[in-house]
């Protein structure tokens, strides 16, 4: 498993706390698993939730008709990438 | 009873498709679709029709058809174009693989009709919908169908967990689409078109009557998108013209209104499925600048009674419903036979009712009576608690049963709930355990059945 870089564990922690994953730990979600489906098995309202944590931390909102937010929800690392990306902008 | 002779009436009439004017506007479709060769933008009723026409003669021989379409508008088609094939749409809970073999091994002369499914069952009867051209001439008139038909079966969550098949004839629909326009829009719904955007399914009840059947008998134009985040919402209403309605469920709405998105107005909004509260109500009418209507209904019945939440507690009954004297039953003209109300109701007049909470929801320990319904209640107005329910386990081998609450929270602990709760409660109905959890197995339209919950329970309790 490869290690998280700084603004991986920081979205981490946004995910554990906007989900109340109470049962894994910020740094034991791996950057590059799955978040819906098989791996931490998220599911829309959950993405819902992401995105609402999101929007009030970072100021980015997410758009599900964007091809780059769907690719975005694939992982914690490409989350962590859109997020980084266009709260620059 | 009135609702018999209007049974005796229907039973051999045909009953129109749809009742509005040909050239007024029916959809507004915003994605391109390959079976309109992308055409995007608003689509007349009569173009509607012809394409319902043309979608009809595409359709196999069968019973049925297990109506997967995701896209709203082809969803339509597909509704539609069974219906004049005399087909019954079958409408499961959800779209898993397993789901769909459980259908056709029940429905036998049935196929799955979708528009590109992911998760379609392998090697299974099915016509993909994007394959097809459906550019057709407008209709010059309005098909008409037998009032008996079974148009659809709409499963839901059985008190066992089996999934319940609800029974639709089409004069059902009809009847029902009639008395929902009215109540649901007031007495222009013949008059004023509104541009109509929904968050839900088409496939489930709530759904399925806004966002598919109300626009058959009322002046809507309903976009075909169904839009998930804030933004999407934001986005999607902006390209409707005014003025617009916007049909969702409270958990759609609570992400609405705490996003932060600036929403563009929608003067009319309804709102279903679970129980909205009077602050989240509130928010959401100055969050868009409009009318909050909150429906209150259940599969057997669909709609029965709304309110406008931010103001009232009080619910009322549509016309054309009716309580039978003791409450527990409910009779109206599109109802075969009179259905059991799942809550308790308290009414002076008949018309204007309190819910008392769930048929099944008393609680009764050491003596004291208590509410379900009133704990979720108090549970869901408490700062920091995104959802949660408290509910009664199966009984145990303790001496009392208590009720247990399950709470998904934001930056509250199980310390300050538990303090909140002893501030409102009696202490024998303290939830114990109080469990904080990732989210609810709720379904897709929000629900949260009783067989699903206590499985839930169990897995969290490790046994």
């Amino acid at each position: 498993m490869s290690a998280q870089t700084a603004a991986q564990l920081e979205m981490a922690e946004l995910l554990v706390e906007a989900l109340n994953l109470e049962d894994i730990a910020a740094n034991e979600i791996a950057p590059d698993e799955s978040l819906f489906g098989d791996g931490l098995g998220l599911d829309s309202i959950d993405a819902l939730e992401i995105a609402l944590a999101i929007s009030q931390k970072y100021g980015v909102q997410m758009q599900a008709e964007d091809e780059s937010t769907r690719k975005a929800f694939t992982s914690l690392s490409t989350l962590t990438d859109f997020v980084q990306a266009n709260k620059s902008k | 009873m009135a609702c018999e002779t209007t049974i005796i009436t229907t039973i051999t009439q045909q009953l129109p498709l749809l009742e509005r004017q040909l050239n007024d506007r029916f959809a507004q479709v915003n994605s391109p679709l390959p079976a309109l060769h992308g055409l995007t933008g608003n689509i007349a009723v009569s173009e509607f029709i012809g394409q319902v026409l043309q979608l009809a003669a595409h359709l196999p021989e069968a019973g049925s058809v297990i109506n997967l379409c995701d896209n709203r508008y082809l969803f339509t088609l597909g509704f539609c174009a069974a219906l004049l094939r005399g087909q019954t749409n079958l409408l499961p809970q959800n779209r898993a693989p397993a789901t769909q073999q459980q259908l056709l091994d029940q429905y036998p002369h049935s196929y799955v009709l979708h528009d590109g499914l992911e998760t379609l069952l392998d090697n299974c009867p099915q016509l993909n919908l994007n394959q097809l051209d459906l550019r057709a001439a407008a209709a010059t008139a309005i098909p008409t169908i037998p009032a008996d038909q079974l148009a659809a079966i709409a499963f839901t969550s059985g008190s066992t967990g089996q999934p319940k098949a609800n029974l639709k004839p089409w004069h059902t629909f009809v009847t029902s689409s009639l008395m929902n326009a009215q109540e649901m829009l007031g007495d222009d719904y013949c008059d004023q078109l509104r541009f109509a955007l929904a968050t839900v399914p088409a496939q489930h009840m709530w759904g399925l009557e806004t966002s598919l059947l109300l626009p058959l008998f009322a002046r809507l134009c309903i976009s075909d998108a169904r839009p998930l985040f804030p933004q999407d919402v934001a986005n999607a209403l902006q390209q409707l013209p005014t003025p617009r309605l916007l049909i969702s469920t409270p958990v759609h709405l609570r992400a609405l209104v705490s996003s932060g998105v600036t929403m563009p107005q929608a003067a009319y909004l309804l709102c279903a499925t679970a129980p909205l509260s009077t602050e989240l109500a509130q928010a959401t009418e100055a969050c868009f600048g409009g009318e909050l209507i909150e429906v209150y209904g259940c599969s057997e019945v669909g709609s029965m009674a709304r309110r406008r939440t931010a103001q009232a507690d009080e619910w009322r009954l549509f016309e054309g419903l009716e309580f039978a004297e003791d409450l527990t039953l409910i009779r109206g003209n599109h109802l075969p036979q009179a259905q059991p109300v799942q809550d308790r109701i308290e009414t002076s007049d008949g018309r204007v009712f309190r819910l008392l909470g769930r048929g099944d929801d008393m609680v009764e320990i050491a003596g004291k009576r208590g509410s379900l319904q009133e704990m979720n209640k108090l549970l869901l107005a408490t700062p920091g608690v995104l959802d949660g329910v408290v509910f009664m386990p199966e009984p145990g081998q303790q001496a009392i049963t208590r009720p247990v609450a399950l709470v998904v929270g934001k930056g509250i602990s199980k310390q300050q709930l538990s303090a909140r709760f002893t501030e409102h409660l009696d202490p024998v109905f303290m939830p114990r355990p109080l469990l904080l959890v990732d989210a609810l197995p709720r379904e897709d339209n929000g629900k949260l059945p009783r067989a699903k919950l206590l499985a839930f329970y169990r897995q969290l309790r490790g046994h």
